[in-house]
């Protein structure tokens, strides 16, 4: 079905940190153990993170993972 | 921390300021002892009389130098953010606090061989003095500028940092940089242009490349305390894990590309033949250079 088509990992991290308490990308950071930049890379889209990471990000907002990173297709 | 950030800050000012007074003492000691050289003047009474103040204005420089540097690795803690200013005065100062007893020989082997002339030392020395007043001047800049940030208030908590990653990488860039050029340009000259001994070219190429690469080493090792100081776990976060391993990719391959351009090209042009001289320093600045620039382009791609 996704055959031959481009997919890209999209996300809402960034409408998440919002509806919680309007954290910061370095508070985030330091929760699961990055650094700001990476956070900064997911948000913007130019980094996909790791499963485990995603999931230690899903964790912290507690959501399941699919309302937070999800498949785009051009 | 914000406390001895500011002392530190106002002392290596304040130390600053005296050590560019003594500079200017200093030059102007030597540009009248070339001048006397070359007008056959009474050298020795000439260096009887300033060596003293010479040698105290340098005993002031080097507490300048490391207590800049201190400042700096205060800075570096205390800011959290990269900046390429700070890396840069990092690799000048060190390289400069070398050169300070590089200057102590330079002006020993004149005081030795200005009977038979104008020793060619005085170039490396006017060089070296270039690189100090750079150092210098770039240093009250960035006391003057990081002194008013010092008042912002509400800095957030950095537990997992990026800024002595990102300045570790411009620290490779430089000493990459410059020892490339420094070894290139060293062995060209004497191998060629001024030829001296085989010993002595490897002598200068070693020197050279333990210079340049000093303060890269140096930033490393101040990497891995702030690495084990976290207790985070992970040398790196995964974003820098993907950077550094795209970038390790890049630099096998540009490496070995450049170098078999290079080893293509001696077999056609006889002026390359000076890289069997420095083929061992060559690769590891080329390596170095190409690394860490591919990691910081990796790393900052993101903010486009």
């Amino acid at each position: 079905m996704l055959k031959g088509k481009k997919i890209k990992l999209k996300n809402d991290l960034r409408k998440c940190r919002f509806e919680h308490n309007e954290i910061t990308q370095q508070e985030l950071a330091n929760a699961i153990g990055v650094t700001r930049l990476t956070i900064h890379s997911i948000e913007k889209g130019k980094f996909n993170p790791s499963v485990l990471l995603a999931l230690k990000i899903a964790k912290f907002f507690k959501k399941p993972v699919d309302k937070i990173f999800y498949l785009d297709k051009d | 921390m914000k406390r001895i950030l500011k002392i530190s800050n106002n002392i290596t000012l304040i130390l600053c300021l005296i050590a560019i007074a003594g500079f200017i003492f200093v030059n102007v000691f030597f540009i009248i002892l070339r001048a006397e050289i070359i007008d056959m003047g009474d050298v020795g009474s000439f260096l009887n009389n300033f060596s003293i103040p010479a040698a105290i204005a340098y005993i002031v420089f080097a507490f300048f130098h490391l207590l800049a540097m201190f400042t700096l690795i205060l800075q570096l803690n205390f800011f959290k953010r990269d900046n390429f200013l700070r890396s840069f005065l990092f690799f000048t100062g060190i390289i400069s606090f070398l050169m300070l007893f590089g200057d102590f020989a330079l002006v020993s082997d004149i005081s030795k061989e200005y009977v038979f002339g104008l020793p060619d030392e005085f170039i490396i020395l006017f060089i070296s003095q270039a690189l100090h007043f750079i150092f210098y001047i770039l240093m009250v800049a960035l006391l003057i500028l990081t002194g008013r940030s010092t008042y912002v208030k509400g800095r957030e908590k950095v537990l997992k940092d990026d800024s002595i990653f990102i300045n570790a990488q411009y620290v490779g860039v430089l000493s990459g940089i410059s020892g490339l050029v420094l070894i290139i340009i060293f062995s060209l000259l004497y191998s060629n242009v001024y030829p001296i001994p085989p010993w002595a070219v490897d002598a200068g190429i070693i020197s050279i490349s333990l210079v340049a690469v000093i303060p890269y080493v140096l930033i490393v090792l101040y990497w891995l305390i702030i690495k084990v100081r976290e207790r985070t776990g992970g040398w790196y976060d995964e974003k820098q894990y993907q950077d550094i391993t795209r970038a390790s990719l890049f630099t096998i391959i540009a490496s070995i590309v450049i170098a078999a351009g290079i080893f293509i090209t001696q077999f056609f042009v006889e002026a390359f033949n000076f890289f069997n001289e420095i083929w061992f320093p060559f690769y590891v600045f080329l390596a170095l250079m190409l690394f860490s620039s591919c990691t910081l382009y990796f790393n900052k791609r993101v903010s486009d």
